[in-house]
């Protein structure tokens, strides 16, 4: 690292050849991730050859038989035809084999024309087997290296003169490049991963059951779950509930789904009465499971998916690799009425004898005659009487009776024991009750339309089935009278780091805002560049045509860019001043050579300024300019002051000449 | 408006030539336009997008490079006919900017400069040749560059906005064998006018060794005329066979005078050229343009 500030100050390029390993080794940077071992250890072997002075033909025999080994080695497992009709497969052979050709013609020290163009091929096939953002930040800087290299090698200058003169060549190009990728026509709508299958297992915390048992131990994780970014406003905070799974069947230890043969029987969800409509782009990570989160409830979803009557979305297939996906859902609605006496039959399903302070508690509830959404009012009423805390770290309940246990005694816990007795108890109640788990994401989790969504929002909320209401979301946890900030801080987690009142710290808070547009960034980096396709394109075009304002826009924007561009290329294009004198007087000779007067390498100032005399008869300071000129060129020392009077004068001169042009 | 113009200017003055490395820069283009185009890869887009206005860029910059520079003949030898002669020429840069990786051809020969600094220049040497007498324009000089990237060569021609006198070939009989054959004409080292004392700063070419001989003493030879006081009548007609081996012959004749300091005169057919009243360059460059 302490060699790094005197790069610029090389004073010429390194031989040809120095700079061809550089560009290979940039080269070959991705596929040291695709290579097999025998070709890594090959390209070690042959890198470490190439430190020795002489190599004789001999030894780059033994080499080419030795790399010949490795491919075989290397695709052992694809001796057929059929293998290597694979796109990958094929492309990493020609890597293969690209390499042995490379490093045998690197060793016999000959530069020809394929050893020169075999970086740029390299760099090219690598384009197969990536295509994240990190890749993109390698593709540019990769560029930039061969393009420094180049304009080194041509210009045989220090490296900084080069840095400069690549920077400009980049500068140049940035507004075209902006241009050329909006505008450029697109036709292909598919995008391909070249069979290439993710390497990505993961699951989140969500999985379709609910414990309450030992198992329920939370364990809040930071993982990214999914990305939204909504095409309008968000939605309020207390509207963000993505719906991952609805649990009908009390098994005490745990709350599960209904059977997927019975969920064939009903109807599919119907909305009725959806307002407020919002729609959004999911950016979901592999979870190794069908579900498609989406923003309750979901009115327009996915191909390939279906929605089924609890209005849950799920994909054909498993989501094992990044799937991004438009919807769109009503914020305000009302279900078409339950048509199913099987659902209806589970949501009422309970163990009257299991918790019998609780059953007590809601018998008179039951008995009194009063319709469902007064009964559910009672019963928000008497839970929040309860004084429940919330605790992510709460005692486990007696599962011999878990509602009881959690209501009058316990009386700490988190989401989902909050909605299990929430649940038990509106079915106590004789209110049909199910309980939904998904996510429910915060908006302190949001930068204008984006959203992040992680494990650690993974909830569990309930809904009951209030007659001609249909099913209505009731949020059990919000129910509790305090939070265990002890418990928190004993699981080292910050759920409410901006929340004024929690105790978290400046540095805290800016670490999580700092990650938060970091992501913001990346995701809208992916969104508008990794996968800008023909839909974007068309939605842009027809955005420009109808929106005369967003075309203003979108040209001040360009223009603002070339501008940019320009005031970079000028700034890096301005030279240091070697020479302090010169440098004072040069504003009145580029003035002077724009008014027609252009002083001659050859010629002396003073003759020049003597012309100029001449020519500017009115202008009564030239002498007094020489005067100080020869005295700051020709004085014993440089004298600070004499320069500023020269600078004076020279601004007094340029004046002069453009009030003459006046 | 004023930019459009100068660049139309650029643009019109400096050329430029594709190589093979164009045709691998186009190779490449086709390629990522074909990897990207199949499968919407916006990388590759990119990428693609970006070498595309790399080499956009660097045809405006490699033009900037050339465009900024201007040459004129620094100093030349007398030149003459089917005689190599060497010309200084200075290439010039008359902007802030620095020019790098020159290369100047004139007449089949190339030199390289690695840059010129703003507002200076470098000099270079080329041998220049003519095959006839007489006033020449010089050829332009040939200013080109591979800078920045290498997939073009840029090329202008400066002017060097000289007119040459090419003199004629200096060919035919020496002006020492001239005299040998022709004795009248100077006379030899024993046509003396007589002889006298020898004195301390005497040539001891003139000591008249036949007196010595015969014991009378030291003696040196008297000449009405020395050598320094003789002018040259050479006359063009008779001189040689046709004008073309007149002129040359004279040619070699004025050279040869003049690097032994000779006065001469050359009768040509309508004037008379005479050394003591014109230069050897003006006497030559009427010979040249005869």
């Amino acid at each position: 690292m302490r060699y790094l500030p005197t790069l610029p100050a090389i004073k010429s390029p390194p031989d040809l050849q120095r700079l061809l390993d550089i560009a290979l080794v940039a080269a070959l940077l991705p596929h040291l991730f695709t290579l097999k071992l025998p070709m890594l250890l090959y390209l070690l072997l042959s890198a470490l050859m190439l430190f020795k002075s002489h190599i004789s033909k001999m030894t780059i025999y033994g080499f080419m038989l030795l790399g010949l080994i490795s491919i075989v080695l290397s695709f052992y497992a694809q001796y057929n035809i059929a293998a290597l009709s694979r796109m990958l497969v094929f492309v990493s052979l020609v890597v293969s084999l690209l390499v042995l050709a490379v490093t045998l013609q690197r060793m016999s020290r000959t530069i020809n024309f394929y050893l020169i163009f075999s970086p740029v091929l390299l760099f090219i096939l690598a384009f197969f087997f990536f295509n994240t953002i990190t890749m993109l930040f390698y593709a540019l800087s990769t560029l930039f290296l061969f393009l420094l290299l180049l304009v080194w090698h041509q210009m045989q200058s220090p490296l900084d003169e080069a840095l400069k003169m690549s920077s400009t060549l980049f500068a140049l190009a940035i507004p075209v490049v902006v241009l050329l990728f909006l505008l450029f026509p697109r036709i292909s709508f598919q995008k391909t991963t070249f069979g290439f299958k993710s390497d990505e297992i993961a699951r989140t915390g969500h999985d379709g059951t609910m414990h309450l048992d030992s198992k329920a131990l939370l364990v809040p994780s930071q993982r990214v779950v999914m990305e939204v970014l909504f095409d309008e406003t968000m939605p309020r905070d207390d509207q963000l509930y993505f719906r991952g799974s609805v649990l009908y069947r009390d098994k005490v230890s745990h709350w599960e789904a209904l059977p997927a043969f019975k969920e064939k029987m009903v109807n599919l969800g119907r909305v009725i009465g959806a307002e407020s409509l919002s729609a959004y782009a999911v950016t979901l990570y592999p979870h190794q499971r069908r579900w498609l989160y989406m923003l309750d409830l979901p009115t327009k979803y996915p191909k390939k998916s279906k929605l089924d009557s609890n209005f849950i979305v799920t994909s054909d297939v498993k989501i094992d690799e990044t799937l991004r996906y438009r919807g769109s859902s009503a914020l305000v609605y009302k279900t078409l009425p339950q048509s199913s006496s099987t659902y209806m039959r589970h949501a009422l399903q309970t163990d009257r004898a299991r918790d019998p302070r609780s059953l007590e508690a809601v018998e008179a509830m039951r008995l009194s005659g009063l319709d469902e959404a007064q009964k559910a009012k009672a019963l928000v009423q008497f839970f929040k009487a309860q004084k429940l805390i919330y605790s992510l770290r709460p005692e486990l309940p007696d599962l011999g009776h878990p509602t009881d246990s959690f209501l009058f005694e316990t009386k700490k816990g988190y989401c989902v024991h909050f909605a299990a007795s929430f649940a038990n108890l509106a079915r106590l109640a004789g209110i049909p009750s199910r309980i939904v788990t998904g996510y429910k994401a915060d908006r302190k989790n949001a930068i204008e339309n984006y959203l992040v969504i992680r494990e650690s929002d993974a909830h569990a909320w309930v809904e009951l089935y209030l007659g001609d209401r249909g099913w209505v979301r009731f949020e059990p946890t919000a129910l509790a009278v305090a939070d265990d900030l002890s418990a928190k801080e004993s699981l080292n987690v910050l759920i409410n780091e901006l929340d004024p009142n929690s105790e978290t710290t400046f540095m805290q808070r800016l670490w999580h805002r700092s990650n938060l547009y970091f992501m913001y960034g990346k995701y809208t980096l992916e969104h508008w560049v990794l996968h800008y396709s023909r839909f974007k394109q068309t939605a842009l075009f027809k955005e420009l045509m109808q929106n005369t304002m967003f075309l203003g826009k979108v040209i001040g924007a360009f223009i603002l860019l070339i501008l940019l561009s320009s005031v970079l290329v000028r700034l890096l294009q301005t030279k240091s001043c070697d020479d302090e004198v010169l440098c004072v007087i040069r504003p009145l000779l580029r003035r002077l050579k724009r008014a027609g007067l252009t002083k001659t390498s050859s010629e002396t100032m003073s003759h020049f300024l003597g012309t100029v005399q001449r020519a500017y008869p009115h202008i009564d300071r030239l002498s007094v300019i020489e005067g100080l000129y020869q005295q700051a060129r020709y004085g014993k020392a440089s004298d600070e002051q004499l320069l500023s009077s020269l600078k004076i004068e020279v601004l007094y001169c340029i004046k002069a000449i453009d009030k003459r042009r006046v | 408006m004023r930019s459009l113009r100068t660049f139309i200017r650029i643009v019109s003055s400096v050329k430029s030539r594709p190589n093979r490395y164009f045709t691998l820069l186009v190779i490449t283009i086709i390629g990522l336009f074909m990897l990207a185009y199949m499968h919407n890869y916006n990388i590759v887009y990119l990428v693609m997008f970006f070498t595309f206005s790399f080499a956009a860029a660097s045809s405006l910059i490699g033009r900037l490079n050339l465009d900024a520079l201007d040459a004129r003949v620094l100093s030349q030898e007398r030149l003459f006919a089917q005689n190599a002669s060497a010309c200084k020429v200075i290439v010039e840069n008359h902007t802030s900017r620095v020019s790098y990786a020159i290369e100047c051809t004139y007449a089949g020969q190339s030199r390289g400069i690695r840059r010129i600094d703003a507002y200076k220049g470098e000099i270079i040497d080329f041998d220049v040749r003519f095959d006839q007498r007489g006033e020449h324009d010089c050829l332009p000089l040939e200013i080109a560059s591979y800078f920045p990237l290498p997939y073009e060569r840029f090329f202008t021609f400066r002017g060097l906005h000289q007119k040459v006198m090419v003199y004629p070939e200096p060919k035919g009989v020496s002006l020492q064998e001239y005299y040998r054959q022709s004795l009248t004409l100077i006379g030899e080292r024993d046509d003396f006018e007589g002889l006298r004392t020898y004195q301390h700063d005497d040539n001891v070419a003139l000591i008249h060794w036949p007196s010595l001989a015969s014991g009378a003493g030291v003696m040196s030879k008297q000449f009405s005329h020395t050598r320094q006081d003789t002018t040259l009548d050479l006359d063009f007609l008779s001189c040689a066979s046709s004008d073309e081996a007149r002129l040359s012959q004279l040619c070699l004749w004025v050279v040869t005078c003049e690097r032994e300091h000779l006065s001469f005169t050359i009768t040509m057919p309508v004037q008379l050229l005479d050394s003591k009243k014109m230069t050897t360059d003006a006497i030559l460059a009427y010979l040249a343009s005869y």
